[in-house]
């Protein structure tokens, strides 16, 4: 059924499969090295494998290492995981919330500001994040936003606010605007217009949306470190607070980083059921399909 | 099931007006046509009559009533548009009911409402399917379902016909029309189909540039251009053009022709006659032929089911003449052409809107 909405042939050429198997194996590759480096107690180059594991030397080192410490309540990574995954979930939403009518009025209006707002919107991007923190570093210290949660989302929401913005607006664009005008001659208000037919239309571009601010948010080191003031601490700031301990890439640090990834995962896991149709970055968004089926 | 008129309605998008000082007028419960070539503001007209367009200037009445104010959600019209634009995440019954869903009612109590005007439009077997699993056609059909299913007073049409087959098209004409007799909504139909607009409408009118050239019965439009523009876009005539030469006689480069309109012109002037396809007489050479006839060669034959088209060459001029199918007339056949002086029209070059005599 799935398959039948996105008019798409059953089963995929060898070709493709050959290709898709690729992708997969470049993108996993990374993370086979992380796996046994999580593992190891002694890997030095050239050896192929580590010489020794974590589970020949549990018994002598003097404190927990690798997995041992992480999972212990002493490394405080579950607090880090929960502060990562709710500062996220946070900033994808009010990305939602705010990007939704701004993304509608940038795709659907004509003023004269636009080109103002829409460099406004690539700002972030460009300059570099140690501008933006700095100076919301000072603002913040002033209005008591630093060390504060609601500090580090309205900073996440810098760079993550324009990346939502930009694939909402491309959606909208993508929307044709007849579907809202036959909703009106049918009955539909603005609130029954944008419940019963834009938004669903635009489900797959506002999970997209949503998850791209929700990444953005859970990678985002410099400006939580400098928000935070130490106080607050993510899965980034954690691993960063390992790498810059020095030294070769330990046992913890690289289950450190395998740890990172796994929110981003589980919400694209989550949205793709949620939404049950085409969650994909690839995906054009439900309404651009309809038109070529005219 | 109410009226509709349209008084000095001005509209421009970023330019110059699309419709200027437009005046329009629907009796209740009847059918009006509107024909005209593409980008002349058929769409834009209708858009502002649901309300999905302000207009710059002018007022919009239903039954007398100003709907200016209204938004279109409030003005209880029913609108098909150009393309079917059924809601992609809804099936097709979800998709008719639409609007009544919109008015508060469940999907169980809609549905006796909705299956009607499936079955209207012979979709009934279709519910569960979704738009993107029906031909361009039936889409339109849904599109159509969903716009009467909420008993609308008025209707709009924007071209709901222009993907189905002659066959279909033929069955929605007459569904259309039956469901515009059932339900009495007044109703504005744009084609760009002659025949479809003239077996569909009371009334109609040929629009360009934004104005109504010319409105009234079809067969007025049909049978009385006023002018050349609204001739040549109607076709299926002869236009030629001719000097005064004295009161009822025109010189032709067929020749002269006597004509019983254009008695009030003044001689030497230049005007341009229309004579319909079939008005004219096509019969074999003889002799004593009656008068406004003219010798001329077939170069072409045309056979229709009903009528055969010839092509007659008269002093170089190419006349059209459609004739029963009694008789047949082969290529480079002599043959003489009868021009009766009562079915040549005098035309306007202009399509201002003062008449002529004639
Ligand atoms: N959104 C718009 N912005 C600017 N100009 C427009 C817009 N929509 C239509 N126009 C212009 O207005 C004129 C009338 O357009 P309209 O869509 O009403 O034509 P139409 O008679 O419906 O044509 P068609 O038979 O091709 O559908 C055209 O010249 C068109 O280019
Ligand atoms: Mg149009």
């Amino acid at each position: 059924m799935r398959q039948e909405l996105h008019g798409m042939p059953d089963r995929p050429s060898a070709a493709a499969r050959v290709f898709v198997i690729l992708m997969f194996a470049a993108f996993v590759a990374p993370f086979v090295p992380l796996v046994v480096a999580s593992f190891s107690f002694r890997w030095h180059w050239p050896d192929l494998l580590p010489t020794r594991w974590l589970w020949n030397v549990r018994d002598e080192t003097p404190f927990p290492v690798g997995w041992d410490y992480l999972l212990s309540p002493v490394s405080r990574l579950g607090s880090a995981f929960a502060n990562t995954v709710a500062i996220g979930l946070v900033v994808a939403a009010l990305a939602l919330m705010t990007g939704v009518p701004a993304a509608y009025v940038l795709a659907r209006y004509d003023f004269r500001a636009k080109g103002v707002a829409e460099f406004f919107l690539l700002l972030p991007i460009i300059v570099p994040q140690v501008s933006i923190g700095i100076g919301m570093l000072l603002l913040f210290m002033r209005v008591g936003l630093f060390r504060t949660y609601p500090g580090i989302v309205l900073a996440h929401l810098v760079p993550a606010l324009p990346y939502a913005i930009r694939i909402l607006t491309a959606m909208f664009q993508n929307l044709d605007p007849g579907y809202e005008e036959v909703a009106r001659t049918l009955g539909a208000d603005r609130l029954a217009r944008l419940r019963h037919v834009t938004l669903p239309l635009i489900a797959a571009g506002l999970a997209t949306a949503g998850l791209f601010a929700f990444l953005i948010s859970t990678n985002i080191f410099l400006l939580t470190f400098l928000i935070s003031g130490g106080r607050i601490a993510t899965l980034p700031t954690m691993l960063f607070s390992h790498i810059g301990s020095g030294g070769p890439l330990d046992a913890t640090t690289a289950g450190l980083v395998l740890i990172v990834s796994v929110p981003g995962l589980l919400f694209l896991f989550i949205a793709d059921r949620i939404t049950g149709s085409g969650l994909s970055l690839a995906t054009a968004p439900a309404g651009s399909r309809a038109k070529e089926d005219r | 099931m109410s009226s509709i008129t349209l008084v000095g309605i001005t509209k421009s998008y970023d330019g110059p007006a699309v419709i200027a000082d437009l005046d329009l007028h629907v009796d209740t419960g009847t059918v009006f046509g509107l024909l005209g070539p593409s980008g002349c503001g058929k769409t834009t007209t209708l858009k502002m009559i649901a309300g999905l367009l302000e207009p710059d200037a002018g007022d919009i009445r239903f039954d007398g009533a100003s709907v200016l104010a209204l938004p279109p959600e409030k003005r209880r019209i029913g609108m098909v548009f150009q393309q079917p634009l059924l809601f992609p995440h809804l099936n097709v019954e979800q998709n008719v009911g639409f609007g009544l869903r919109m008015q508060g009612m469940r999907p169980r109590d809609a549905r006796p409402r909705v299956r009607d005007c499936l079955a209207m439009v012979q979709l009934e077997r279709f519910a569960e399917r979704f738009p993107h699993q029906l031909s361009g056609g039936q889409q339109q059909r849904v599109a159509l379902a969903r716009a009467v299913v909420t008993d609308p007073v008025v209707l709009l049409l924007d071209e709901p016909l222009s993907n189905l087959d002659s066959r279909l098209r033929e069955q929605m004409r007459q569904l259309i029309r039956g469901v515009q007799e059932r339900l009495k909504i007044t109703t504005i139909f744009v084609s760009h189909d002659q025949e479809e607009a003239s077996e569909l409408s009371d009334r109609m009118a040929v629009m360009f540039d934004g104005r109504l050239a010319q409105s009234g019965r079809p067969y007025d439009l049909f049978m009385r251009p006023e002018s050349t523009a609204v001739a040549r876009f109607l076709g299926s005539t002869n236009l030629l053009e001719g000097h005064v030469r004295a009161p009822g006689l025109l010189d032709t480069p067929i020749g002269p022709i006597a004509v019983s309109c254009a008695h009030g012109v003044e001689a030497g002037r230049t005007v341009t006659v229309s004579v319909r396809w079939e008005h004219l007489a096509i019969r074999p050479v003889s002799a004593g032929e009656p008068p406004n006839s003219f010798c001329g060669i077939v170069r072409d034959v045309v056979f229709g089911p009903t009528r055969i088209r010839y092509t007659v060459e008269i002093n170089d001029v190419e006349i059209i003449v459609v004739a029963p199918t009694d008789l047949e007339y082969p290529r480079n056949e002599p043959v003489v052409v009868e021009i009766p002086a009562r079915h040549v029209r005098l035309l306007q070059e202009a399509h201002a809107s003062a008449t002529l005599p004639g």
